[in-house]
């Protein structure tokens, strides 16, 4: 569960740092809004899953942070690159 | 300046990235696989399945010591493998020259359980760490595969390093081949930073004596803590295994004792891997006459302690099953990453070349061992199932199997990269994968009937649900293949 919730908090960070990059936005089509809500995801996320994994022992807690941000990261950049695939209306 | 550094590094990743990489898809490929060498082994013994969930009894360790005693003074080399959470089976182990085999006995009473010889997920392990070529030539390319593996995780950082955090995410599989191939790389890459960069520098640094025997005993000293087993000893019986059990397990703690080892009138209950993370292998030692205790070994602070803790982190024997599969997926997609890599390698050189023995030879290699080997150990697993339970040999056989399927592979992708049917060399096996992986699901459940189909039934869809998963990766890659054309 604390691996799962510790995935979820940094896909979303990592989601909210590509959302923040203006070669994706271009790619997505989206327009310059809701940046502050996207930095305070980009910062603040990965704090909570910090938190999260620091419930588990050590070493076991900082293992799991750093592999969930990997993990986070490849399902983040995978959805943004289906958005991007689905805004140019099929690959 | 900085234009010429990125050059140089751009020629310095691309060589070392390509000619280390045909070794490190295959040693991530199988250090990847290795994570779960355990539950491979099991799903590979199908007759256990009909085992039910039993803790050892002590009837069970002295029966099984009695045997072990039997066969070391009929001059074996042998040692006891006790229960865990991963394997809850006792098994009597020899080391063949690839991996530890042996009978296996039920815990409930130290009986042998009839189940079919295979070097199981060991294959993976030995892969992984030597690819099958033993202890010095083996061990020296993969470690010298580590180093370049450091080297092209350096020279990489440098290359990207202005777009490094901007471009983290950014992957267009609509671009053109090159430019959807690189996002991939350098997004995988750059995500799996942490993770390569840990294993490539403690695998490295776990096996620096054999690649600098000048720091350490290197392989003198393993061959001279495994000679002195198998020695007869002079009449006398020998102290029942469970009493000493229960003083070991006052040492170490309940249930954290995972194997024992016996010597010319000791024997050693060593500490399991999986009960700390650092891989120290402390153990408590006794005598084999009257269970007296002689001695305990327990690595302190220092380089020792240093040691083990990189092995913990290499092997993480001592993870919980949510670590492990972080591991994999790092693995899985170091693996993808590292192929990229050897792909964007060849279209470079393709276009630049336009052909050529050499760039044959190149495509040749990076298919066998992109594509060729996942279908070769899906053939292993399938070669598992196939052959009789009981035929002699079989575990040889397997292994030849696994080999055969991948010299094919081999063959295959030679015949179709000369031919200058590129395309078609990856189609085919990719389509060779998708056929064993989506069937193994079925092949389990069919071979498997009468022996307990609904117990550990989590391990079985762990194996068959990856196998499927990777058959269905490979179905949807050949039709991309076929509409990219």
């Amino acid at each position: 569960m604390i691996v799962l919730a510790s995935l979820v908090c940094w896909g979303l960070a990592l989601l909210g740092h590509g959302l923040l990059q203006p070669k994706i936005r271009r790619l997505l089509h989206v327009g310059d809004g809701r940046r502050g809500m996207l930095r305070v995801m980009r910062l603040g996320l990965p704090l909570v899953a910090l938190a999260v994994s620091a419930r588990l022992d050590m070493p076991l807690a900082i293992l799991v942070w750093v592999g969930t941000f990997s993990v986070g990261g490849l399902l983040a950049g995978g959805a943004l690159a289906a958005v991007a695939v689905y805004r140019r209306g099929g690959c | 300046m900085r234009d010429v550094l990125r050059t140089r590094m751009g020629w310095l990743h691309a060589w070392v990235g390509f000619v280390g990489g045909l070794v490190l898809v295959v040693a991530f490929t199988g250090g990847t696989l290795a994570l779960f060498d355990t539950e491979i082994t099991r799903w590979m013994q199908p007759e256990l399945a009909a085992l039910p969930a039993a803790a050892m009894t002590g009837q069970a360790l002295d029966h099984a010591g009695a045997q072990v005693w039997a066969l070391r003074e009929k001059g074996q080399i042998v040692f006891l493998n006790l229960p865990s959470a991963r394997d809850p089976v006792l098994r009597i182990l020899h080391y063949d020259g690839h991996a530890f085999v042996g009978p296996v006995l039920d815990p409930r009473d130290g009986v042998e359980v009839k189940s079919r010889a295979t070097e199981g997920g060991q294959l993976f392990f030995d892969l992984h760490q030597s690819l099958y070529r033993g202890p010095v030539w083996g061990n020296l390319m993969t470690e010298a595969a580590g180093i370049g593996l450091i080297v092209a995780v350096i020279s990489g950082v440098i290359i990207h390093w202005r777009n490094l955090v901007p471009d983290l995410l950014l992957f267009r599989p609509f671009a053109a081949p090159g430019r959807a191939w690189l996002d991939a790389h350098i997004m995988a890459g750059v995500l799996l930073l942490p993770f390569v960069t840990m294993m490539a520098y403690t695998g490295a640094v776990i096996h620096a004596p054999r690649l600098f025997p000048m720091i350490g005993a290197g392989h003198a000293a393993k061959a001279a803590s495994r000679a002195g087993g198998g020695e007869r000893r002079d009449g006398g019986a020998y102290a029942p295994l469970a009493p000493i059990f229960a003083q070991a397990e006052e040492i170490f703690g309940r249930g954290r004792i995972g194997f024992v080892m016996f010597g010319s009138g000791t024997v050693s209950f060593y500490r399991a891997d999986a009960a700390d993370f650092a891989m120290t292998r402390d153990h408590a030692d006794f005598s084999a006459v009257d269970g007296k205790l002689v001695g305990v070994t327990r690595v302190g602070h220092g380089m020792r302690r240093l040691d083990g803790a990189m092995r913990g982190l290499h092997f993480i024997r001592w993870g919980t099953p949510g670590l492990r599969w972080l591991y994999f997926v790092g693995g899985v997609v170091g693996s993808m990453m590292m192929s990229a890599g050897l792909v964007l390698f060849l279209m470079k050189h393709r276009r630049g070349q336009g052909g050529g023995v050499m760039l044959g030879l190149a495509e040749t290699l990076a298919l066998a061992v992109t594509l060729g080997l996942p279908l070769a150990a899906l053939g292993f697993l399938w070669g598992n199932r196939l052959l009789p339970a009981d035929l002699a040999h079989r575990a040889e056989l397997e292994t030849r199997i696994f080999f055969l399927l991948w010299l094919g592979a081999l063959v295959h992708a030679a015949l179709r990269c000369f031919r200058g049917a590129v395309r078609h060399g990856w189609r085919e096996q990719a389509c060779g994968i998708a056929v064993l992986g989506c069937a193994l699901p079925f092949l389990d459940i069919v071979s498997r009937s009468g022996t307990g189909v609904r117990l550990h039934w989590d391990l079985y869809l762990g194996v068959d649900a990856c196998a499927l998963g990777f058959g269905l990766l490979a179905l949807w890659g050949q039709r991309m293949m076929v509409r990219a054309r």
